[in-house]
């Protein structure tokens, strides 16, 4: 077996079964994961910022959740994936230190959660199972054989979405 | 706006004084306040890539005890203070005066007085920052958490992400032998408060 596939910080990947993909140490940020049940093809993106509109560098898709959902699709078609049997999970978007702000962004966590669930309703994929907010880190791994989705953190353990 | 990776040495070596002052301060403050002679490392002024930084102070994974402050005021940005676990609970055996070794899970009263620590390690660089450029710098209150590094610092750099690349990362690291404790405290000017000092330092 292959190591997994590492997705950085404002980075995304797609690939197929028998792979995993894995990202890190989610606080604020958010883990858009994307599988395709029929062709058994996935993707994963570990946004920073809700849209384009909150940076002035917007070069990197993969930064934010409006542009990284797009890109993630495009890159999934071509590996032979179909839009219509995608679905979504998303995971993070923790307030790591209770009650801190980040101006103008203020929850920052929440704020991704939502601009998240906006952009993959704009493209109708389904959210089947979510596990976000909160006050702890999470890092997160696709199982693309069957789109399972393991979620660690600290405080809870291991959770199976 | 500045370009952070286009900072010149002599700009970097301005910014590492404002660390050596500071740690002068904060060398002082904490061997106080431990009554330990508190040894602190030759500051490092750096500029890494934001996906980076997580990387540059251990890994994203690393579990660390962390304590977080706002710079507010004509220069504003962030600071954090973090450490292992195992510091975390010796420094409340310190602070709280308990015998070595007994602190094994870290309550509000510790949390409060790691907090405490942290405010005052702040403290002392801000009053040398705010020397050195002559500008009012007020930090916020102490916020405390305990988790991953990488989930830790990520509203940070998420922070930084809407204007910058890079972040500018001024390092202090700091140990005391008998206790083997030690940490990292960071230093991260927003990007347009790092031209205001650079600026008020004369290397703008």
């Amino acid at each position: 077996m292959d190591d997994p596939i590492k997705v950085g910080i404002a980075d995304l990947k797609v690939s197929a079964a028998p792979n995993k993909i894995v990202t890190n140490a989610l606080g604020s940020c958010v883990a858009i994961v994307l599988y395709d049940v029929a062709h058994r093809i996935g993707g994963l993106a570990h946004i920073m910022l809700p849209t384009t509109a909150f940076s002035k560098i917007r070069s990197n898709p993969a930064k934010f959740a409006d542009t990284a959902i797009p890109e993630m699709l495009i890159m999934m078609k071509r590996l032979g994936a179909t839009k219509a049997t995608v679905s979504a999970k998303i995971i993070g978007g923790a307030q790591m230190f209770a009650n801190v702000l980040v101006e103008p962004l203020g929850n920052i966590g929440l704020r991704n959660v939502q601009a998240a669930k906006e952009a993959l309703a704009k493209e109708s994929i389904n959210i089947i199972a979510e596990d976000t907010g909160g006050d702890c880190g999470k890092s997160v791994e696709i199982d693309l054989n069957n789109g399972g989705v393991t979620v660690r953190s600290i405080k809870y353990g291991i959770n199976k979405l | 706006m500045i370009d952070l990776i286009n900072l010149t040495l002599f700009q970097l070596d301005a910014l590492k004084e404002i660390g050596n002052i500071g740690a002068s301060h904060a060398d002082t403050a904490l061997s106080e306040l431990l009554r330990k002679k508190v040894w602190i490392s030759v500051p490092e002024a750096k500029v890494v890539p934001l996906d980076e930084v997580p990387q540059e102070f251990g890994g994203a994974e690393k579990m660390v005890v962390g304590v977080y402050l706002q710079m507010q005021g004509q220069i504003s940005g962030n600071i954090l203070f973090f450490f292992s676990q195992e510091t975390a609970m010796t420094l409340a055996d310190i602070l709280m005066k308990r015998p070595a070794g007994t602190t094994k899970v870290l309550n509000e009263m510790d949390q409060s007085a790691i907090k405490e620590t942290g405010t005052i390690l702040a403290g002392s660089c801000l009053t040398a920052l705010s020397a050195l450029t002559n500008k009012e710098i007020i930090p916020s209150i102490p916020y405390y958490a305990m988790d991953m590094l990488g989930a830790l610092v990520d509203f940070i750099i998420i922070n930084l992400s809407q204007n910058a690349e890079y972040a500018m990362i001024i390092q202090l690291e700091f140990s005391e032998s008998e206790y083997k404790i030690d940490g990292s405290f960071l230093l991260l000017p927003d990007p347009q408060s790092l031209e205001v000092i650079l600026t008020s330092l004369g290397v703008g």
